[in-house]
């Protein structure tokens, strides 16, 4: 059903200076079924002077999803929306604009995230997930079929494919990530996945799965969680100079 | 004229009758909760008056991510829907063992498997279609996947993109003329397979699934060793 949507944008933010920074940027798009947006959650962002590296934080499920059960018996959303605070917290130090798709215990559909992420025009969307299966940190990008080049100038954006536009920039972001994380000696598994609201965002973006560093080191382990949160703030300063300076 | 003890031996009688009957209703929902909280006893492989023939499984990892190929013997009708049924069962049978690495409910996991033919606009469209001859061929399952085997199924991105990885994998190494896969759930479209994984899109067997190159395995079964996902230190 909103694979059929085609979704609006193209004109008026295309003409201001982000549109100089990224030329080639396709418009963003929306759903036609969004959820209302909860009130810590921003409203569009004005085209502004100067390009604004923003990161879209998204802690998966929340409210009625309670998403996995950890090993502590702990639901996904409460231990995944605690960390996704403190990263918040600790971009913000750094100077890097961030916002949290969902700062409580708040239901929110994947449309919402997604047109909070597009809306935004974030520089980075990084999807939060946790689990008790495996090891470290699995990291995702969306299965999507790349879209060709002239896929990627098209005013208008499929909702459910959105990201195939933005996969080369998603690699990239993965690839300063996985470099962070193995700095801090976190084991790290690369892999591809189609996941709502991952493949509906027009931005950079990865899920990230966060599972216990080994047998002896659970996700409560707070020493694991401040290296976790440490790897992704570098990775995240990194990335926005590497967003600089594309085209 | 009824006498008093006859009225009151009456009310007496009709008011333990309506007990009684809703006694009964509250045993027999009682026995049903019990029957649902049992796992189906049906067993997972219907019997296949078919000859064993060697498939190939592809076996997911929860450890590693990985997927690996996996040297089977088993018995698969001629008929296509049957046997791409076949496949799958015993898939899931192997991650019911008890020392399954993708460790999962012992439930049926599919109750139907249905093959259309591919329409001749995607199958033009397709990545892998060489010619058109090769195209006309090209199917599209429809997996009807169980209730019960879905609501049981961890919970976890790299879980459930393994098991539907495995899943595309195994059916097109063993029946390469599937090219897309669609997921039902109970005969209903369903969001995620457990909250994480899309369900709603048509995957392409050829795309979605990583490539594994040879198949190295012992005729007793060992793994090859062939990792998909790629794991960093």
């Amino acid at each position: 059903m909103l694979s059929t949507l085609l979704l609006v944008l193209a004109g008026s933010w295309s003409a201001t200076a982000h549109a100089q920074q990224m030329p080639a940027q396709p418009a963003y798009p929306q759903p036609s079924t969004a959820a209302p947006l909860q009130s810590p959650l921003p409203a569009a962002a004005p085209p502004a002077a100067e390009p604004r590296f923003m990161v879209v934080l998204d802690p998966a499920h929340g409210g009625a999803d309670a998403g996995a059960i950890l090993g502590a018996g702990d639901p996904e959303k409460n231990f995944i929306v605690a960390l996704a605070i403190r990263l918040h917290a600790l971009l913000n130090a750094r100077g890097i604009h961030s916002i949290l798709t969902r700062d409580g215990d708040t239901t929110l559909d994947n449309n919402a995230r997604a047109t909070i992420a597009n809306s935004t025009h974030a520089a980075a969307c990084v999807l939060l997930h946790a689990t008790s299966t495996g090891n470290g940190v699995h990291m995702y990008t969306s299965s999507l079929p790349a879209a060709g080049p002239q896929d990627a100038r098209r005013a208008f954006l499929p909702w459910q494919t959105a990201q195939a536009s933005y996969e080369m920039e998603s690699l990239r972001l993965e690839s300063d990530i996985n470099s962070a994380l193995t700095r801090q000696h976190i084991p790290v598994l690369l892999a591809r996945t189609s996941i709502m609201p991952l493949d509906s965002m027009a931005c950079p973006a990865v899920a990230i799965e966060i599972a216990p560093f080994d047998v002896k080191t659970p996700l409560t382990d707070l020493t694991y969680q401040e290296k976790i949160i440490e790897a992704l703030a570098t990775a995240l300063q990194a990335w926005r100079s590497d967003w600089r300076m594309q085209p | 004229m009824i006498p008093r003890y006859q009225k009151i031996v009456l009310w007496l009688l009709l008011i333990s009758s309506v007990l009684m009957a809703a006694y009964l209703i509250r045993l027999r929902a009682r026995a049903q909760d019990q029957l649902a909280a049992v796992p189906d006893p049906v067993p997972m492989r219907a019997p296949v008056e078919a000859p064993p023939e060697q498939a190939t499984l592809m076996v997911a990892n929860d450890a590693d991510g990985s997927l690996a190929p996996v040297e089977r013997q088993v018995a698969l009708p001629a008929e296509t829907t049957t046997r791409a049924r076949a496949l799958l069962n015993d898939l899931f049978a192997y991650y019911a063992e008890s020392d399954s690495p993708h460790p999962l409910a012992v439930l049926p996991a599919v109750n139907d498997v249905f093959l259309l033919p591919v329409p001749a606009s995607k199958n033009a469209s397709q990545s892998d279609s060489s010619s058109a001859s090769s195209t006309t061929d090209n199917q599209i399952a429809v997996i009807n996947l169980n209730r019960s085997f879905v609501d049981h199924h961890p919970s976890g991105i790299e879980v459930e993109t393994l098991t539907l990885l495995s899943i595309l994998g195994t059916l097109h190494a063993n029946m390469p003329q599937i090219t897309q896969v669609r997921f039902l759930v109970d005969g209903q479209p369903k969001d995620t397979l457990a909250g994480h994984a899309d369900l709603t899109r048509t995957y392409l067997t050829a795309n979605d699934v990583p490539q594994v190159t040879t198949s190295t395995n012992s005729p007793d079964g060992d793994v090859s060793p062939q990792k998909t996902p790629e794991k960093q230190p």
